[in-house]
């Protein structure tokens, strides 16, 4: 009687497991990094526009010449620049109607020697998702390109591109602005065309790396408080201030994704979550945050119930074929959302064996997101032409979404 | 042999245990997607497939407004994890898969520990689904989530009493009777898209007020702004005159709406719940025709708008 028992526990227990308990998700602790780096940043001063008014007014005053422009000189200068710059930002954020005020208040921005201090940009950076004002646009770009940010440059090649358009106001001008600028960008060349290639050209290395050889940004110390009160926003409940910080931080220097690779951590969950998905955005461009402190953090993510999604998506996104071993264990033993994540990520990476992935059933087990990228994968591992899986439920734009992500990578390894 | 006997009894025992259990499903079934919410609840499905709650994430409206989702933050909404994931009343994040599936059951009913949330006190533990009593599903903050995002429940929270009903679901999910005479709650969530709803939402008066021709539109029928959420939504106020026995064209009285941010010349015009709006018409006409025109986006012409309201006026003097 010793033998039938172990095969008769063997069927109790395999009945039994039909009906063990998912597994409680794990919920991590984590530190509250935002508001230990926010209780050392600085704010910028607190004054209202009627002041800022008078700033700019001083600073009008100062291209007047003689005394009058000598005293508001004197004026200007036992201000520090952090008044000067809150001034000039409030009056371009706060003034909706005057175009031509905005436009001054911008080249008085410019005009400064922000070399030391340029706390300003990543405020002069969101200004380019709001300025409806072409020729401020272009000074936007000016400035942010003496700061070592070329963000602005797509909104110049914006309005290089665009042909005489009656509702657009002050175009020519734009234009000729615009011209003028990408000259000084390429040494005060006096061709356009070449002008033109070189500015393709600049925007081409700014997507690629985030960094303008000629301009060095200095990491200064005001500068990171400032990067700590942008992310700070990911906590906010309405969605504006979450999609102004995601903007800004995707047009910044390299240096601004350690601050994400930071707070990916906090104990906030919408800003693990925003740090993680924004960094994911920048695809391979941010893997600056991966060497700086993910490379240690995303396991512990990857376990956190909240976060695993996000942090197994990042890994995808940096498009490295290192990352696929710490995602095969999600397609296999993870939950729906993160084998979808997973598929996702490994169709990023494209670092699976066929036999792997011939061994794979797919089917609804797995989402139809998921089962996408799987039969995306598997096809191309096989060396067949790409034609795009017809999956029921699957939506139009997600299965875009998977095509444009296995040609992306595929430019990348042809690159 | 005995031995042998005795084991082939056990086993053939066993065996018929398993052949003979209930065919159900587990109890423990992982919920993954809504779909598999449908072979049990196939009326709460029925209705749902019909509402803009499962139309979220593909509707043609919603993909040019969000730039085909581009702007990635409409996603969390039209695509939500599950609402009781998140503290009550915060907003909700993105899911990654079944998108297009929308507002699903899921994204309403699903609680971390796999099963499922209910507003019936009385629920069957056992079923499969494991549901259970949760408070927030009869609450405000529920919808809040991701209806706040607009100001929708700012709004009703500052409504007149008379207006608020109890609840979101007393408008937007009302009572009914499913096969069987079970009762329920309306999974087609009547709202904008519905023009019982709109109708029921405001009135629209013409009367002669001191010898003139007035229009009146009041919101005395919806416990939040009128139009309310998207800002792209608009409801113009039409009129149109008969002179000499000929009708003019349609002239625009009146728009109702929240505009975008950048329309930084226009105000917000949306009516407040238990608030009204008189406009003066001309006395010279034979006849007053005033429509109330509801419009998706502010740019669709008057023909691709519900009429809400049409009310005539003669003038018999």
């Amino acid at each position: 009687m010793n033998k039938p028992l172990p095969i008769l526990l063997l069927l109790v227990t395999a009945s039994c497991s039909q009906q063990a308990d998912i597994p409680e998700p794990t919920r991590t602790a984590f530190d509250a990094v935002i508001s230990e780096h926010l209780s050392d940043a600085s704010d910028w001063p607190e004054f209202d526009i009627e002041r800022a008014n008078e700033i700019l007014d001083l600073c009008d005053m100062t291209v007047l010449g003689g005394t009058v422009a000598q005293r508001a000189q004197r004026r200007l200068d036992r201000l520090s620049s952090d008044d000067i710059q809150h001034a000039l930002l409030l009056i371009v954020e706060t003034n909706k109607l005057d175009a031509l005020l905005r436009r001054q208040a911008y080249a008085f921005l410019d005009a400064q020697d922000w070399r030391t201090d340029n706390r300003f940009i990543p405020r002069l950076v969101l200004r380019l998702k709001y300025e409806k004002d072409w020729p401020s646009n272009i000074i936007i770009a000016q400035t942010l390109a003496r700061a070592g940010n070329l963000a602005g440059l797509e909104a110049v090649k914006s309005v290089l591109l665009n042909s005489d358009d009656k509702r657009i106001s002050d175009l020519e001008l734009a234009k000729t602005m615009a011209a003028d600028f990408i000259a000084t960008l390429n040494d005060y060349a006096i061709d356009f065309e070449a002008n033109w290639q070189h500015l393709l050209k600049l925007i081409d290395n700014w997507n690629a790396v985030r960094g303008y050889d000629l301009v060095a940004t200095e990491f200064s110390e005001k500068y990171q408080d400032e990067l700590w009160h942008l992310v700070a926003q990911f906590r906010s409940q309405p969605l504006r201030p979450v999609d102004d910080a995601r903007f800004v931080f995707i047009r910044l220097e390299q240096q601004a994704m350690t601050v994400l690779a930071t707070a990916a951590s906090d104990n906030n969950r919408y800003v693990r979550d925003h740090c993680l998905q924004t960094l994911t955005w920048m695809s391979s461009t941010s893997r600056v945050a991966y060497d700086f402190a993910l490379a240690d953090s995303l396991a512990i993510l990857e376990n956190d119930h909240f976060s695993s999604v996000r942090a197994i998506e990042y890994r995808g996104s940096l498009m490295d074929k290192e990352q696929a071993k710490f995602l095969w264990p999600f397609i296999t033993k993870g939950n729906y959302e993160q084998r979808t994540a997973a598929a996702d990520a490994l169709l990023r990476c494209a670092d699976l064996s066929a036999t792997a992935i011939d061994a794979l059933v797919i089917n609804e087990r797995f989402s139809p997101e998921a089962q996408c990228s799987l039969l995306l994968l598997r096809d191309e591992l096989h060396g067949k032409a790409l034609i795009p899986p017809t999956i029921p439920g699957l939506d139009t734009n997600e299965l875009n979404r998977r095509l444009r992500w296995q040609q992306q990578r595929q430019n990348l390894v042809a690159n | 042999m005995k031995i042998i006997s005795a084991f082939l009894a056990i086993l053939g025992i066993a065996a018929l245990a398993l052949v003979l259990a209930p065919q159900q499903q587990s109890p423990t079934t992982e919920l993954r997607s809504s779909t598999q919410c449908l072979e049990c609840h196939a009326g709460v499905a029925a209705e749902w497939q019909d509402s803009h709650h499962a139309f979220a994430y593909e509707n043609p409206e919603v993909r040019k407004l969000s730039n085909d989702f581009a702007n990635q933050e409409c996603i969390a909404c039209h695509a939500p994890q599950p609402v009781l994931t998140f503290e009550a009343g915060e907003r909700v994040l993105a899911r990654q898969s079944q998108r297009g599936l929308g507002v699903d059951c899921l994204a309403c009913h699903a609680i971390t520990n796999g099963g499922v949330a209910t507003s019936n006190r009385q629920a069957n533990g056992d079923a499969p689904c494991r549901p259970q009593f949760v408070q927030r599903m009869d609450s405000v903050q529920l919808c809040a989530s991701c209806h706040n995002q607009h100001n929708t429940v700012e709004q009703w929270r500052g409504a007149p009493d008379n207006l608020k009903g109890n609840n979101c679901l007393e408008c937007h999910m009302p009572q009914v009777f499913r096969q069987g005479g079970r009762r329920g709650r309306d999974h087609a969530f009547p709202a904008s898209h519905d023009l019982n709803a709109l109708q029921s939402a405001v009135n629209l008066e013409l009367s002669w007020v001191n010898g003139v021709p007035t229009a009146t539109l009041t919101n005395d029928g919806s416990g939040h702004n009128f139009p309310t959420d998207e800002r792209s939504r608009a409801a113009d106020l039409q009129v149109q005159y008969q002179v000499d026995g000929k009708l003019e064209e349609w002239q625009q009285l009146y728009r109702f709406r929240d505009p975008y941010r950048d329309e930084t010349d226009l105000t917000n015009t949306q009516l407040p719940a238990g608030e009204s709006m008189s406009f003066d018409l001309r006395a010279d006409a034979q006849l007053v025709v005033v429509r109330l025109v509801y419009k998706t986006n502010p740019f669709m012409s008057d023909a691709d708008g519900v009429v809400v309201h049409i009310k005539t006026l003669a003038n018999d003097e």
